[in-house]
């Protein structure tokens, strides 16, 4: 035998392969039968020495390193191809047990996530928040500030900040919503939104546009090029006027045309107008229209019916195929009575050939006899007691926030936060941003809670809803009782933000307007000294007088 | 519109402003005015006497606007004038002719005195001047030296 073949031989002679077992000594046993012969203090092949490193606790010790063995014997790096290799199933065994011993070590890490900043709700998140707590999709926060967004993203706990100005909105956001999810929506004026819907064909004379097959077409002319869609978000259920200006040309003579809308695919109204220049012809109309987004289809019915008979199209135009006005040379007197006849609906000075017609623009009116009375949906979210108006008693306020709180907090409410002075009368819950503030502890005093009203007060408005009692009303006012008291203080002190308004009272029919004096109760302001919570504002507790 | 673009200039928000009273094919009808037609088809009156009538309101209309743009201009007190002092303001139409869609002896109304403009003329300009030469002679009387314009050919001499 050549000296060749003898090395081999020797050395695979080293791997007796001794069980290995999923213990850390199969692991050292392992590598001391298969891996020092070349990983060891002298040779050091690839720098590792693995002989010295095979005492006790070396695999927590040495985890990189042994993650580094583990790496190669799984890709099968190691051993290297020219040397003879271990049973596939003790190197599976092996791999197996390095694994197992570093889910152990991990298992007994105490995690440090690091800080967890209280999470604030942006823009998208409040008005879906809201949808779901109160079934009232007015989306408050598209008014909001922009969100302070962090690295392209608008939801990054750090980012979200709480200027004054978004507390103020939402405030307002909370009035508007609540007064929304149980008096009903907002009572809007009338207002037309104007959509330019600029899709032109290009059919000029002697180049038409027109499909090749006339006879097999959309003949809901929604697919079509001549037809124009938009979406549009209605704010309230109502009676909306829609109307929908004209452009483009038929051909001489041709038929009239049948523009007609589509709310979210369906026939709404369909016209028919007699003109072969459509430019700047209005069609107008009007239907009832749920909240919400919905998609407004302007287009032509059975668009290529009517051509005119040289244009080889389905149900032609029975009309005469001579010119409606002489197109040479000055107007005769025929002419001018023709054009006093249809105006601008015809050409003046040419036989119109194209086939363009389209729309100029869809306009939105509204909205008009809009419902008034509050979502069933809403009253069903808020009032969990099952009591019909008038007829609540006291432990419905108990019931109602107890059920709202858990649900804006996403965990139940502490008997504290529902009873510790805040609620007394459940009727109007005004929602301010919640999570944000959650957890935050502020210092006490005047006997207040603790805990920055969230869910916050709960305003006595009217008497039906305590049963007639009239028992004071929790005060929601600001440190200066006066003006406004009827509002929150939430921003209005500290370096940072304004005084509260001292101008006088706010007038009737604003939000907020209305103090407590009016509903006959008495009315006392406390506040408690906030601290000012890392950023740009400083809030207010609001509670329960001190009756 | 031209109360925004007023308070721009006395504001000093900008020093050039540029403003369709009605884009091309416009489709606008003017009821306000008595006149419940699109614009653009009532361009093509062909001598039509009622069409005439209606685009001669429309018209009418567009520069009472205009001239109320300048009374605005001119109340504002600047630098011991008005602010139409200081200012050049074309008024005018890329066509002559709607019907013909001509674009020859365009019908213009520049007012101001930006630069020593001196109204109060009717200046017939040769036939066939680039309009392109007016833009750069009033570049040149805002302050702006240039020797040509667009496709222009020269400096239209606004002096005299």
């Amino acid at each position: 035998m050549s000296l060749r073949h003898w090395v081999p031989f020797a050395i695979a002679s080293l791997c007796v392969a001794a069980p290995a077992s999923a213990t850390s000594s199969g692991v050292v046993d392992f590598v001391q039968k298969n891996c020092v012969a070349c990983h060891n203090s002298k040779s050091k092949a690839g720098d590792l020495d693995l002989a010295s490193q095979l005492g006790e606790g070396t695999f927590h010790a040495n985890r990189g390193m042994w993650e580094k063995v583990l790496d190669k014997l799984k890709t099968g790096q190691m051993p290297p191809p020219a040397l003879p290799r271990p049973p596939a199933g003790d190197v599976a065994e092996v791999t197996r047990g390095l694994e197992t011993e570093f889910a152990r070590q991990d298992r007994l890490v105490k995690p440090a996530a690091g800080r967890v900043s209280a999470r604030g709700l942006n823009r998208a998140e409040y008005n879906n928040t809201i949808r779901d707590l109160l079934a009232v999709d007015i989306r408050p926060a598209d008014a909001f500030p922009a969100d302070d967004s962090a690295f392209g993203f608008d939801n990054i706990s750090d980012a979200l900040n709480l200027s004054p100005a978004l507390l103020e909105k939402y405030v307002d956001a909370a009035e508007r919503v609540v007064r929304t999810a149980i008096f009903g929506p907002e009572r809007l004026k009338p207002s037309m939104i104007h959509y330019p819907t600029p899709v032109r064909i290009n059919d000029s004379r002697g180049h038409s546009s027109l499909p090749k097959d006339l006879f097999h077409y959309d003949l809901t002319g929604l697919s079509t090029l001549h037809s124009a869609h938009i979406i549009h978000r209605f704010p309230v259920d109502a009676e909306y006027s829609f109307r929908l200006v004209l452009n483009g040309h038929r051909p001489n003579q041709s038929e009239p045309v049948h523009p007609a809308l589509y709310i979210d695919g369906k026939l709404v109204q369909q016209w028919e107008y007699d003109a072969t220049d459509l430019e700047g012809q209005i069609v107008e109309g009007r239907a009832r229209v749920t909240a919400g987004e919905h998609l407004l289809s302007a287009t032509y019915l059975k668009t290529y019916h009517g051509l005119p008979p040289s244009y080889h199209g389905p149900e032609p135009s029975k009309r005469p195929a001579v010119a409606l006005i002489s197109t040479r040379g000055k107007l005769t007197e025929q002419d001018i009575e023709t054009l006093r006849k249809y105006g601008t609906k015809i050409k003046t000075d040419s036989i119109e050939t194209r086939v363009d017609n389209r729309f100029e623009s869809i306009d939105v009116g509204g909205p008009f006899h809009q419902v008034t009375a509050p979502p069933a949906e809403s009253l069903r979210k808020v009032f969990v007691c099952g009591h019909a108006a008038g007829k609540h008693t006291d432990t419905c306020a108990r019931m109602i926030v107890t059920n709202f709180a858990g649900r804006a907090f996403r965990r139940p409410a502490g008997a504290k936060e529902v009873d510790g002075g805040q609620l007394r009368y459940g009727i109007e819950l005004r929602i301010h941003e919640h999570t944000f503030l959650e957890g935050r502890g502020y210092a006490a005093g005047g006997g207040c809670e603790p805990e920055v009203g969230i869910r916050a007060p709960v305003r006595q408005l009217r008497p039906e809803f305590t049963g007639g009692s009239s028992s004071p009303p929790v005060a929601v006012s600001q440190e200066h009782p006066g003006p406004g008291a009827g509002q929150y203080a939430a921003a209005d002190h500290g370096p940072w933000s304004r005084r509260p308004p001292e101008d006088g009272p706010v007038p009737d029919g604003h939000p907020g307007s209305g103090t407590a004096h009016d509903r006959g109760g008495e009315e006392h302001g406390c506040a408690v000294d906030g601290k000012t919570f890392g950023h740009s504002v400083r809030v207010h507790r609001l509670c329960e007088a001190d009756v | 519109m031209f109360d925004l673009q007023a308070i721009a200039f006395q504001a000093d928000l900008t020093r050039v402003t540029t403003m369709m009273l009605g884009r091309e094919g416009s489709v606008r009808t003017y009821p306000e005015i008595g006149v419940p037609d699109p614009h653009h088809p009532l361009t093509h009156h062909r001598g039509h006497p009622d069409f005439i009538e209606k685009i001669t309101k429309i018209n009418t209309y567009h520069v009472e606007l205009f001239g109320y743009f300048l009374g605005k201009l001119q109340s504002m007190a600047e630098g011991g004038g008005t602010l139409l002092d200081h200012s050049a303001i074309l008024y005018g139409s890329a066509l002559s002719d709607g019907k013909a869609h001509s674009n020859f002896d365009l019908p213009l109304v520049l007012a101001g005195r930006a630069g020593g403009l001196r109204g109060g003329r009717h200046i017939a300009v040769e036939a066939k001047t680039p309009v392109c030469n007016l833009f750069a002679s009033i570049l040149n009387h805002v302050g702006v030296a240039v020797e040509k314009f667009g496709d222009g050919d020269g400096v239209l001499d606004l002096r005299g």
